[in-house]
């Protein structure tokens, strides 16, 4: 082995770098305060080979970005580790910078002769706030999709360049796919380069101008092996072990995927840069470019200049006074940032709206379809039960109800005139609509025009008066007209009761029943006046019904100003089969597949 | 985007009922008679090397002001591009992001100290075939007074 080396070294002459590395002179002895820089180029070197396993799975285009980093944490195996470590590796860098920087400040080791050297680490802080900054959008989710329209749209109030420098930034006047070419150009490859570079540069002039020292020193000069390797060495680890501990307790979140037309009230940065945030809400129109850009760059002109400030007697004082205040202003506002979110329950609601359709979309992503060729974002856009309470609220709430609320689950102020459709078609619903109690009630016809109508008085009457043989026809009609709707809930009911529902078919079109005086079931009647029991509550009933009730087989002439969603082209044929699936209960869910035969 | 067209929006000029105010996080015993709606704006999109025929571009809120006519305006707030949201309350839209706050015409609510430099932009609107609602959909540039379209 020995002889090996020596080999080795006769050709390379690694002994000579090894002991250079190694050997370097700290004076004063080994301390806990030198670890920062140590630890931030092993943090370097954990995103370098982080980001290399990463890249090899992620693509970075706006169908398939967002899919490869839902395949990196949910199929790949230690995807989730991998792209955990990335993520508070990231986080973990900006904290161990601004330790860093305290350091060097509190140390007074930026002044003479050492300011070139103390820019080159102001440009790495900056350097990683862009790597940061950029990492964020990659995924193309919805937290970092809007967050970054932030930042970009600040970027457009640039004097002079900003509208162009937007553009050369996104990639063109809209967000595509050019903007994730371009960030993830920035993100693995400029970026890191200049960092790199960068850091070249600060070790050599490290190494050039050597440690300074905290004084007083308490013992006498040591060579940087072991002591003070073991003490970086020591930092580093537990660096990984806060990461690891990160990752294994709270994971990473990936928001649902990126859709234009879909708000993301809960968009916000990453905490880090959550002061600057903050900041904008301070200078109101015009003003805005002196919170996003003149205020920043005034204070990182002040840093800059440190290193001469602190030639002067009083300097170095104003230097630490300064960088103190700076940090708890970043705090306060940080804070402040956080204090208002959490205090605000639109806030509140929007994140775990937020939670819920991340969930959901992974959900359909692992589903038996998977993430479709046209992209991530189709998933929840065609997905029933993410849509389907969204369009409720939006196009049927002003009348209808479901379950008492829109649909989103609020309350609403105005009067409900027209049936709540949650369960509709169900056996309990038309329960209730034959209940003579009930049918004249706000969660059936007592909104409408109906609500002194033939069915109401029907009911209150006819059914009303049934005796103990009649009401037990009456449950067998119950069965046969909502088995019609085949619901997906009522499958092993409706398979159960097969000859109790065969019974109920033959009631519905008999006279004991008087169903079919109105109704036309299974066969055409001319002479109908209500709605067709055939297919009653199916979809394409449903579909039928929402799309025209107007139309013979509904309402006819007699419709209560319920809107023809699809002949008038309000709502389109997707739209109106999502809504239509929600009602009905179809919408892909792990426990329908395990509940299916 | 191509440069702006008209597109169709799933309304109808006639139908009460498309306008009416149904996501108003509204306290309780509140009522609201604006009919305002947020609607999707559908149109061509060309993504450097694919061609979209039909997809989601944005989004407006219509809001009637007359039997006969309504109002558009583009829900991107043009502080930074956050798309606004209704205030608790109905009582016109708030931006999630950086809170400015807007009437429901789209102006900016006087006194309020919002960061947005202009109110919500309105979008020209057409009423085509008796009933279609058409709209001329642009996002105009973020952060600035004047309403600069983005091409």
């Amino acid at each position: 082995m020995r002889a090996l080396l020596g080999w080795l070294d006769q050709r390379t002459g690694y002994k000579q770098l090894v002991d250079h590395l190694l050997l370097e002179n700290v004076p004063g002895g080994s301390r806990w305060r030198y670890v920062w820089g140590s630890t931030l180029t092993f943090t370097l070197m954990v995103q370098v080979i982080t980001g290399v396993f990463l890249w090899m799975a992620y693509s970075p285009s706006s169908q398939t970005a967002w899919a490869s980093v839902n395949y990196i944490q949910n199929e790949m195996w230690g995807g989730w580790l991998l792209r955990g470590i990335h993520h508070y590796t990231a986080q973990a860098m900006n904290i161990l910078l601004v330790l860093h920087l305290m350091q060097v400040i509190v140390d007074g080791a930026y002044k003479a002769p050492r300011e070139v050297n103390y820019w080159f680490g102001i440009g790495l802080l900056l350097l990683v706030m862009g790597l940061s900054l950029t990492g964020y959008l990659l995924p193309w989710d919805q937290k970092g999709y809007w967050a970054t329209k932030v930042a970009t749209s600040i970027a457009a109030i640039t004097p002079f360049i900003g509208p162009e420098l937007q553009k050369l930034i996104v990639g063109g006047a809209d967000y595509g796919h050019h903007t994730l070419t371009r960030f993830f150009a920035l993100h693995a490859g400029v970026l890191p380069g200049a960092v790199v570079a960068l850091v070249a540069g600060h070790v050599y002039l490290f190494r050039r101008h050597g440690l300074t020292a905290k004084e007083p020193r308490r013992k006498p000069d040591e060579p940087f092996w072991p002591e003070q390797v073991l003490k970086d060495a020591v930092a580093c680890l537990a660096v990984l072990g806060a990461v690891l501990y990160l990752t294994v307790r709270y994971g990473v979140e990936l928001a649902a995927p990126a859709d234009p037309a879909e708000n993301y009230a809960a968009a916000r940065p990453e905490w880090y840069f959550l002061f600057l945030f903050q900041l904008l809400k301070y200078f109101p129109g015009r003003s805005e470019i002196i919170g996003a850009m003149i205020l920043p760059s005034l204070i990182l002109f002040v840093v800059f200049l440190m290193p001469f400030l602190g030639r002067w007697r009083l300097g170095h004082r104003f230097n630490l006074g300064f960088l103190a205040s700076l940090l708890v202003g970043v705090g306060l506002l940080t804070w402040l940032a956080m204090h208002a979110d959490q205090s605000n329950p639109s806030y509140v609601a929007a994140v775990k709206q937020a939670r819920i359709d991340s969930e959901r979309a992974q959900t359909l992503a692992r589903g038996p379809l998977g993430v479709p060729a046209e992209g991530a974002v189709a998933l929840l856009r065609t997905d029933p039960l993410s849509q389907g309470p969204r369009l409720f609220a939006r196009n049927c709430a002003s009348c209808h109800r479901f379950g008492g609320h829109d649909g989103l689950g609020a309350h609403l102020a105005d009067p409900q005139s027209a049936p709540d459709l949650k369960g509709f078609a169900s056996r309990a619903w038309l329960t209730g609509l034959l209940d003579p109690k009930q049918v004249a009630g706000t969660n059936f016809f007592g909104g409408t025009k109906f609500n002194d109508g033939k069915m109401v008085r029907f009911v209150r009457k006819h059914v009303g008066e049934l005796d103990a043989a009649g009401r037990v026809e009456l449950a067998k009609v119950i069965k046969a007209v909502s088995a019609e709707a085949g619901l997906k809930s009522q499958r092993l009911e409706d398979k159960r009761d097969a000859a109790e529902i065969e019974e109920g078919r033959k009631l519905v079109v008999g006279e004991s029943m008087r169903c079919s005086e109105c109704h036309q079931f299974r066969k055409v009647d001319e002479d109908a006046t209500a709605p067709d029991l055939t297919g009653y509550g199916s979809r394409e009933w449903l579909l039928g019904i929402v799309g025209n009730p107007k139309h013979a087989r509904f309402y006819g002439k007699r419709n209560d100003r319920m809107p023809a969603f699809g002949e008038d082209k309000i709502l389109t044929p997707e739209a109106l089969g999502l809504i239509v699936d929600w009602l009905r209960g179809e919408w892909y869910g792990p426990e329908v597949a395990s509940d299916s035969p | 985007m191509q440069a702006a067209e008209f597109s169709r929006l799933a309304a109808s000029i006639h139908a009460d009922e498309t306008f009416s105010i149904a996501d108003f996080p509204l306290q309780h015993g509140q009522t609201v008679t604006l009919r305002l709606r947020r609607f999707e704006v559908l149109a061509g999109r060309v993504d450097a090397w694919n061609r979209f025929p039909n997809v989601a571009v944005g989004a407006v809120y219509l809001r009637r002001v007359a039997a006969d006519k309504v109002e558009a305006i583009n829900v991107i707030c043009p502080h930074a591009g956050c798309p606004v949201d209704y205030r608790p309350g109905g009582k016109g839209y708030l931006c999630p992001c950086h809170d400015s706050q807007f009437n429901f015409d789209g102006t900016l609510v006087a006194g309020a100290r919002s960061p947005s430099p202009r109110g919500l932009d309105a979008l020209e609107v057409e009423v085509r075939e008796g009933s279609e609602i058409w709209v001329k959909f642009q996002n105009f540039e973020a952060g600035k007074a004047e309403k600069v379209p983005v091409t």
